[in-house]
């Protein structure tokens, strides 16, 4: 069966159980036959001979009868019944002489035959005997001759009878023992085909099932991606071609995989280099925070090495609670989310000092899943250093323009107040105008210095609880005479039932001030001004907001404002030093918080900015 | 009439200095080092000094500590005028016995408002 095909394989069993259940059926049917001729037997045999002594009985009774008759009545009429008889009794003889079946039947009916002859020839001497000697001479001669005849003959029929009634009941028997034998026999083979066909059944099916499920062992093992698998052929039937269909896709599978993997080593490999060429220090995590990359300029700056670090937990192979905290927190932010996105840290690489700035943020796939962490280690030492050469001498000249000053503007209120002497109206209008700008000077220098120690964080913060309310109470104060002046209308909106927030009294105050303040110096002249204040509370920040229906800020500049000497363009010099909002920026982010803008030209400008809840 | 030690080395700003104090009816006497200022203090005792911290030599701290050392001189108030204005340096000033801190630059009300308060 090895090289058949499967369509064979089925049809052969099928045709072998259809072959044995044939055997079977005709094995029934000789039986049936045999079982159908053993009973036509009995009725060939013993029914017609039973019969027929049963009738010579009948007949040879009636011939004894006319004897007797013959000795007292009429002739002719008994010798008509005797004659009839004899016919009659003669007929079954024969019948019987016919049908010899049983052992003996044949001396039985010789011995009949004899005794009958016998006796038919004893009646004609018994006719001549009453004829000739009278009825007493026949009587003796019937008594004495023809009786015991009579009995011998009708004795042999009885045993003719009980020879066939035996023999029938031997032929019955063997009918029994015919049926009984088919029975068994029927049943035996039925069960040897029930078995065989079962084991046949049995065998296809494995035969047939084998291939298939190692067939579907393996398909299972392609689809988790082992394309190695191979199916042994063996045979020539459809499951043997199946398998060779089979290990052809596999072999074309796994080389179209090892084409493709190698077209994905090949990207892979030049985005490797690409990431491992670039300058800035690159550190990738997953979603449990093991090390998925970590990039040659990330190595030298943490002195790791990558494969010694990939797949182990970020604070194993640096020990930074700080940025790891920001990871953590990172994972699983939204990129419109607000948060913390940067850290600047002091590593020390190969006995230097290095300055780097982490941009740490989520990897977000297409579907908005957050699938990992990563940190751009941009290394800021040299902007430090410029940074700090630039505060140097920006806290060096201001500091030294304080001397000079401090002669100009006392030397000018002298003259002013007149102490030297009188002044004219021409005169005195010159020194005011050197006052103001030494006053503008004196301010300058002041923020200058404020805005180098906030950089370079020579100014501590006095972060306590602090209400906001009563921070901004504090800032408007000195506002109140302009703003009656400039009949500006302060809205203030902030509840009273507000959270605390962290936050240094003063500074916050200061920043307050210098919102409010530049929000007055640019108010339109034309309508009037209004100003409103806010403060909102959200999940652990407050969002402050100082509104203003002034000109506004053009986008190009709503972004430069945050940066030093920066003031929008366009209008006249409103007295500002342009340091303001630098400095606003400094004290709200070293609080934690974000300081921002929304403008519209014409329309007027909105400030915001964020504090931690206390 | 009362006497003010001016101890400052920039001769511009002793220009206005001087001539708004004699004006408001004082006194006063300049020194440009802080060695003098020590020796002059002690000798003319005034009712105030306005003194500088930076100065050749001896800085305005160590002249101060000096005068606070001395029971002659321990009494008189010392202000201190000076471009430096870092807390620190004003902490350091209040610790070494100054009683008030005029951070340059000034104008002659800020001095006016010293003269009030001290003499």
């Amino acid at each position: 069966m090895k090289n058949r095909s499967v369509k064979f394989k089925i049809l052969s069993v099928l045709i072998l159980i259809f072959i044995l259940l044939s055997a079977n059926s005709i094995w029934s049917i000789i039986n049936f036959n045999r079982l159908s001729d053993s009973i036509e037997n009995i009725m060939q045999s013993n029914y017609r001979s039973i019969e027929a002594a049963q009738s010579m009985t009948v007949a040879i009774e009636r011939q004894d009868s006319a004897e007797l008759a013959q000795m007292f009545s009429d002739k002719d009429t008994t010798s008509n019944s005797f004659r009839e008889n004899e016919v009659e009794f003669l007929r079954n003889l024969s019948r019987a002489e016919d049908n010899i079946t049983e052992e003996g039947e044949e001396e039985i009916l010789k011995r009949i035959n004899s005794l009958y002859i016998d006796y038919v020839d004893k009646y004609s001497v018994l006719v001549e005997i009453q004829n000739s000697e009278g009825s007493n001479a026949a009587k003796e001669y019937y008594y004495n001759e023809i009786l015991p005849l009579f009995e011998e003959t009708k004795e042999e029929t009885r045993k003719l009878l009980a020879l066939n009634q035996q023999g029938m009941i031997t032929r019955k028997d063997r009918a029994h023992d015919i049926s009984t034998s088919a029975t068994f026999s029927t049943m035996l083979i039925s069960l040897l085909t029930i078995i065989i066909g079962v084991v046949l059944s049995i065998y296809l099916t494995k035969k047939i099932v084998k291939p298939i499920r190692n067939l579907i062992d393996k398909i299972k093992k392609i689809a988790e991606g082992d394309y190695k698998q191979q199916l042994d052929i063996s045979g020539n039937d459809e499951i043997a071609r199946l398998a060779k269909e089979f290990n052809t896709m596999t072999q074309k599978l796994r080389s179209y995989e090892l084409l493709n993997i190698k077209k994905l080593m090949e990207e892979k490999q030049k985005a490797d280099a690409i990431v491992e060429s670039i300058s800035d220090g690159i550190i990738v995590t997953n979603d449990e925070h093991k090390l998925l990359l970590v990039n040659r300029a990330a190595e030298k700056a943490f002195n790791i090495r990558e494969r010694e670090a990939l797949n182990k937990h970020f604070l194993e192979v640096i020990n930074r609670e700080d940025i790891f905290k920001i990871i953590e927190k990172t994972k699983d932010k939204k990129p419109t989310d607000e948060y913390k996105k940067y850290l600047d840290i002091s590593l020390s690489v190969e006995d230097k000092t290095e300055h780097y700035r982490l941009n740490i943020r989520p990897i977000t796939t297409k579907e908005g899943e957050n699938i990992g962490v990563v940190t751009l280690m941009q290394n800021i030492t040299k902007l430090k250093e410029v940074d700090q050469i630039k505060s140097d001498f920006v806290s060096t000249v201001s500091h030294e323009f304080r001397t000079p000053l401090t002669s100009i503007i006392m030397g000018v209120g002298l003259l002013l107040d007149e102490v030297p002497g009188p002044i004219n109206e021409e005169q005195k209008e010159l020194v005011e105008a050197i006052e103001e700008d030494s006053e503008r000077l004196k301010k300058l220098v002041s923020d200058l210095l404020d805005l180098s120690r906030m950089e370079s964080g020579k100014i501590k913060m006095d972060i306590e609880r602090n209400n906001i309310r009563d921070i901004l109470n504090n800032a408007v104060k000195p506002f109140k005479r302009q703003l009656e002046e400039k009949d500006v209308d302060l809205e203030i909106k902030i509840r009273d039932n507000l959270s605390n927030v962290k936050a240094d009294f003063n500074k916050i105050s200061w920043v307050f001030t210098n919102l409010i303040g530049n929000a007055l110096r640019y108010l339109p002249d034309e309508k009037e001004g209004k100003i409103i204040i806010d403060a909102k509370e959200t999940a652990n920040k407050m969002l402050v907001s100082v509104a203003d229906n002034g000109k506004g800020i053009s986008e190009e500049y709503q972004q430069k404002i945050f940066e030093k000497f920066i003031q929008a363009k366009d209008n006249d010099n409103k007295g500002g030093t342009g340091l303001g909002l630098a400095i606003s920026k400094e004290i709200i982010n070293a609080h934690g918080g974000e300081i921002w803008v929304n403008s519209k030209i014409g329309e007027g400008s909105t400030f915001y900015f964020t504090l931690n809840l206390g | 009439m009362k006497k003010i030690l001016v101890v400052e080395d920039e001769k511009n700003i002793i220009l206005s200095l001087e001539m708004f104090i004699k004006k408001k009816g004082f006194e006063v006497h300049v020194v440009k080092n802080g060695v003098d200022a020590v020796k002059l203090a002690q000798e003319i005792i005034p009712d105030l000094i306005l003194l500088d911290i930076v100065l050749p030599g001896m800085n305005g701290y160590l002249v101060c500590e000096a005068l606070k050392d001395e029971d002659e001189t321990k009494e008189i108030p010392i202000v201190f005028i000076s471009a430096k204005s870092q807390e620190e340096d004003i902490k350091k000033a209040y610790d070494c016995g100054g009683v008030d801190y005029v951070i340059k630059p000034f104008n002659h009300s800020e001095i006016q408002e010293i003269l009030n308060k001290y003499l």
